[in-house]
């Protein structure tokens, strides 16, 4: 079968609502798998009630550790270091791992060979089932290097398993930001749905992450939050949407609802209380639904 | 002294709290989110020192004899080298400008490292009359990781004086980077199930990282998800600030949230700085 289509929601900014939004869509799209890429700040999790399938252990590279018995405290380590993750205490040096990126310069330059790389666990991934579909995802351990790495595992897992079970759409929920696991999650994607709010703060975060997408020649498309906290930088977006032949598929509007229902676990589509929101999201499924058709 | 603020889940107030401190107690202001820099909008400072930050990746020049030593160690796939066809392809966006390349060259001067830059660091004033200093990175569109600037700014930041350090969300790299310069951490948390979750792993980095650590307790529609964390794991309470619609306006707005909400802002201040130890003029 051919490569199943991937979703992407991305912000730049964070808070912005990629998670309500994700989670609605994984609750209304008909078939397909859903995936974290959020593996430093993973949530989904909390709204689609995972059970376990399969966890995997989620290897990151080597640190260094210094063996003392073996070190003549030359200190060429310590200098070499471009990451100043060699401390000196009392006497004795030591690698900081929280700094330490794996490169194995002070490996290879140890004149004593006191030295050794030692691989550690990055975090974890899983397949899990839910009411939704079979749902992948992962976490980081706090402060590991590498998520851009265990990004693009859960997005080769979510594929594996959408191949595997005919599955012709993957729906991601993505990373804050423009780094490197938004760059992970972006390669492959088809789609991009960035959820914005018309904010200073949300347009300047919102222009640097389309610069960043349109690398990948992705479809684009915005969803505005909290449209009508500001409506005349809500039309700005508009406009700038509008120049840039970018589409605009729903102005949700700011209610507490979507914190209260958040507060029970529950997306605003499994509620009557916000019907307005309702209707907005359903025409992001619209957008997707048509463009399934072509 | 360097106060960082961190949060784990993104839009919990972050930079709404860090520039309403700096703003409250004439504190530098320190822009770490080098992704998405937005501490500006709060603070409209002056500008008037932009730098590049520049990081070096490697080039081979014509002594280079194609062994491919230089790829086959490189930890970061950054590297490749074809003998037969003699070339030699750097992606340098895998590249980690940590140096291994040119150690491990097994011929004098076949690589040479070439800088590069990766984005800015613009720093000035945003306070005329007190002369307070605001500092951003701003990572370049396309680069992936913002660490290298994070450090830079770091090497420059004034011990003595108190800075506020404004972090990126998450719990990966360039958050492990902020929290290091720390010498008080305070947590910007948001009292929902996602607030809660990506707090508690920051959190867990703080602790690992053996740093002082405070909470604020953002958007507060009056349930006990903080409360009950700062109970269970010993963080103290700084302060409070509602959820209201007319807050979010005027964030939409950049309106400094000290300007809103100054009783609030002084006694989140002065809370921190009893914690801290911390005395201002």
């Amino acid at each position: 079968m051919n490569n199943p289509r991937e979703i992407l929601i991305l912000s730049g900014k964070g808070g912005t609502g990629k998670t309500t939004v994700a989670s609605s869509l994984a609750k209304l799209i008909n078939k397909k798998v859903i995936a974290d890429t959020d593996v430093d700040a993973a949530d989904m999790h909390i709204m689609l009630n995972p059970s376990l399938i399969e966890e995997h252990s989620f290897k990151g590279r080597s640190k260094a550790f210094i063996e003392q018995d073996k070190c003549n405290q030359c200190g060429l380590c310590h200098s070499k270091c471009k990451f100043n993750a060699i401390d000196k205490l009392d006497n004795k040096y030591i690698v900081n791992s929280f700094s330490c990126e794996g490169c194995t310069l002070c490996y290879e330059v140890c004149p004593t060979n006191a030295i050794v790389m030692e691989e550690e666990e990055a975090g974890k991934w899983y397949l899990s089932k839910t009411d939704f579909g079979l749902f992948v995802h992962a976490r980081l351990n706090p402060g590991a290097e590498n998520s851009g790495n265990l990004v693009s595992m859960v997005k080769h897992q979510a594929k594996q398993t959408a191949i595997k079970n005919n599955i012709d759409t993957i729906l991601i929920d993505g990373p804050p930001g423009i780094g490197c696991p938004v760059i992970a999650s972006l390669s492959g994607a088809n789609t991009v749905i960035l959820v914005t709010e018309p904010t200073v703060s949300g347009v300047s975060d919102l222009k640097r992450i389309i610069g960043v997408a349109q690398n990948f020649k992705p479809e684009i498309a915005i969803v505005i939050n909290k449209f009508d906290i500001n409506t005349d930088i809500s039309k700005q977006i508009d406009d700038y949407a509008n120049n840039n032949k970018i589409p605009i598929l729903a102005h949700i509007p700011f209610d507490k609802c979507i914190v209260e229902l958040l507060m029970e676990k529950r997306t605003p589509i499994e509620s009557n209380d916000c019907p307005e929101i309702n209707k907005e999201i359903k025409s992001i499924l619209n957008y997707l639904g048509e463009k399934h058709d072509n | 002294m360097n106060i960082a603020i961190v949060s784990g889940k993104g839009g919990t107030g972050k930079t709404t709290l860090a520039t309403g401190l700096a703003y409250t107690i004439n504190a530098n202001y320190i822009d770490m989110d080098a992704g998405e820099p937005n501490g500006r909008h709060f603070l409209d400072p002056e500008i008037s020192k932009s730098i590049d930050c520049e990081v070096m990746i490697p080039e081979n020049t014509d002594k280079c004899t194609y062994c491919g030593i230089c790829a086959n160690k490189c930890q970061f796939s950054a590297l490749a080298v074809i003998e037969k066809t003699k070339k030699f392809m750097l992606f340098d966006d895998l590249c980690h400008h940590c140096g291994l390349c040119v150690e491990v060259c097994p011929v004098k001067d076949a690589i040479k490292e070439i800088s590069k830059s990766i984005g800015k660091i613009n720093s000035g004033i945003f306070n005329k009359q007190k002369n307070i200093n605001f500092v951003e990175g701003v990572l370049k569109i396309g680069e992936t990781s913002s660490v290298p600037l994070l450090e830079q700014i770091k090497s420059n930041l004034v011990k003595e004086q108190l800075n506020i350090l404004d972090s990126a969300p998450g719990s990966a790299c360039p958050v492990v980077s902020v929290i290091e310069a720390a010498d008080f951490v305070v947590l910007a948390g948001e009292p929902t199930p996602f607030g809660l979750n990506d707090l508690e792993i920051v959190f867990e980095l703080v602790k690992a990282m053996d740093k002082p650590v405070g909470l604020i307790i953002n958007k507060y529609m009056g349930n006990d998800l903080l409360h009950d964390f700062s109970k269970r794991e010993n963080v103290p309470i700084l302060g409070t600030i509602p959820f209201d619609r007319s807050i979010a306006e005027n964030y939409s707005k950049s309106i400094n949230i000290a300007e809103l909400q100054s009783k609030e802002l002084k006694h989140i201040s002065e809370n921190l700085l009893k914690l801290t130890g911390y005395h201002y003029e």
